[in-house]
């Protein structure tokens, strides 16, 4: 469990591995990081654009003050 | 049982990471509940992650009356970002809202919302809204989601559910339960001529590994009702199941099932034609080597027909010696010499001679 591509794998999981994760090889593990970290990013960016979309129902002139206040 | 429970776990971690599920693939050669306890630690990674202004909108949300909530989650905000802020709310509260939403709306939300959270909001909704949310479901196909939700439907939703649902999806769904423990109970709820119904299904719509891995999450008067009504299925459905254990190698998942059969209903099993054939029954010895499962499996040879007995006798003796001797542990920590030794007569002389010279045979001889 002591590759690169195992720690890469324990700070996407942001947990230890369950043991037997240790016996994956690098590429593996480092497939299931990759995955990780874009499922992660697209959950955020998707979270992100459904807000921008939610905004553009406020009315123009509260946009920029909802915004603001959302994002504070 | 491993094998299938595997494969549910890397289907539900594929779903959960939106990667193609033979990509993960390989998760089927670690231990299945390894896995589970993976996947439960990345919806914490991916689920914790939450954008403060998700935070800030459950805030505003907490504000404003249940409808207008509601009316702002479908008009406004979408499917998944109502379905993170119903993970983010008070469960009473998000429960108060998705009750007036429409069906199709809850639904495509479902996918989104934090695994952890789903029982305690499905326990406060109207089982009407959950009746309808699941029928949605179904009908977009969306086994896995139903999974997530099975466990946690209480009897009134299941006893109106579960007639509303085509065999196949009883069978995808179960599969993927994120709480088979809870999968006996609702397997009592189906009367048997719907369980028929089931098996059949399983045998007709390709579903064997479903339908094992749904009667191996089962145990006790469940377990035997599946292996009941799977028995009395026509020979040609039972020898599919036959033909797809051996042709996956899932003899660990089919033989517990087997086991809890009556001696007429075992027979029925000896007697079909794929036990005949030798790669078949040369898989099962291999298969009954790998696992132990030596309890599950004697009795069924003791009632197949000589001819194949003597195939079992044959793939039994050209194991290795290290293959006999795990063999000669199991049968011996099980106390099943007795159905051992008339295997023993139908092996030729040189694996008779290598299977009495067995440490445990020896032992027990001299014993």
């Amino acid at each position: 469990m002591g590759t690169e591509e195992h720690a890469l794998l324990r700070t996407e999981l942001r947990a230890p591995l369950p043991e037997a994760f240790g016996s994956l090889d690098g590429a593996r593990a480092a497939l299931l990081a990759d995955a990780l970290r874009r499922a992660r990013e697209r959950r955020l960016s998707g979270l992100a654009e459904a807000v921008e979309d939610a905004l553009t129902l406020v009315p123009a002139l509260a946009r920029e003050p909802v915004g603001r206040m959302l994002q504070r | 049982m491993d094998t299938l429970r595997g494969r549910a776990e890397a289907l539900k971690l594929a779903r959960l990471l939106d990667v193609d599920p033979r990509d993960l693939a390989f998760l089927g050669e670690l231990p299945a509940d390894e896995v589970r306890v993976f996947r439960e630690r990345a919806v914490a990674a991916l689920f914790d992650d939450v954008p403060g202004t998700v935070d800030r909108i459950a805030a505003l949300t907490r504000l404003l009356p249940a409808g207008a909530a509601a009316a702002i989650a479908q008009k406004a905000l979408g499917p998944r970002l109502s379905g993170a802020l119903a993970g983010r709310l008070e469960p009473a509260r998000a429960a108060d809202i998705i009750g007036r939403l429409p069906a199709g709306f809850t639904a495509r939300c479902c996918h989104h919302v934090d695994p952890r959270r789903i029982g305690g909001i499905v326990r406060r909704l109207d089982d009407d809204v959950v009746v309808r949310v699941a029928l949605v479901l179904a009908a977009r196909g969306d086994h896995l989601t139903m999974g997530r939700f099975v466990g946690h439907l209480p009897d009134p939703v299941l006893l109106r559910v579960l007639p509303e649902l085509d065999d196949a999806t009883l069978l995808r769904t179960g599969f993927v339960a994120d709480h088979p423990e809870r999968l006996g109970h609702v397997v009592g709820l189906l009367d048997s001529e719907r369980l028929a119904s089931v098996v059949a299904s399983a045998a007709d719509e390709g579903l064997w590994p479903e339908a094992m891995a749904v009667a191996s999450a089962v145990d006790g008067e469940q377990r035997l009702r599946i292996a009941s009504l799977t028995a009395a299925q026509p020979e040609a459905r039972l020898d599919s199941l036959v033909r797809t254990t051996a042709e996956q190698d899932l003899w660990e998942s089919l033989l517990p099932i087997v086991a809890v059969l009556g001696e007429d209903e075992l027979r029925a099993v000896a007697a079909l034609p794929s036990l005949r054939e030798p790669a078949v029954l040369d898989g099962l010895v291999r298969g009954v080597v790998a696992t132990g499962l030596w309890a599950d499996f004697l009795p069924l040879v003791g009632v197949l027909p000589a001819t194949a007995r003597r195939v079992v006798a044959t793939a039994a003796g050209a194991l290795t010696d290290a293959e006999l001797e795990a063999l000669a542990e199991g049968v011996e920590k099980e106390g099943l010499w007795e159905l051992v030794l008339p295997l023993l007569e139908l092996t030729d002389a040189d694996a008779r001679r290598r299977i009495l010279a067995l440490p445990a045979l020896r032992e027990r001889t001299t014993g």
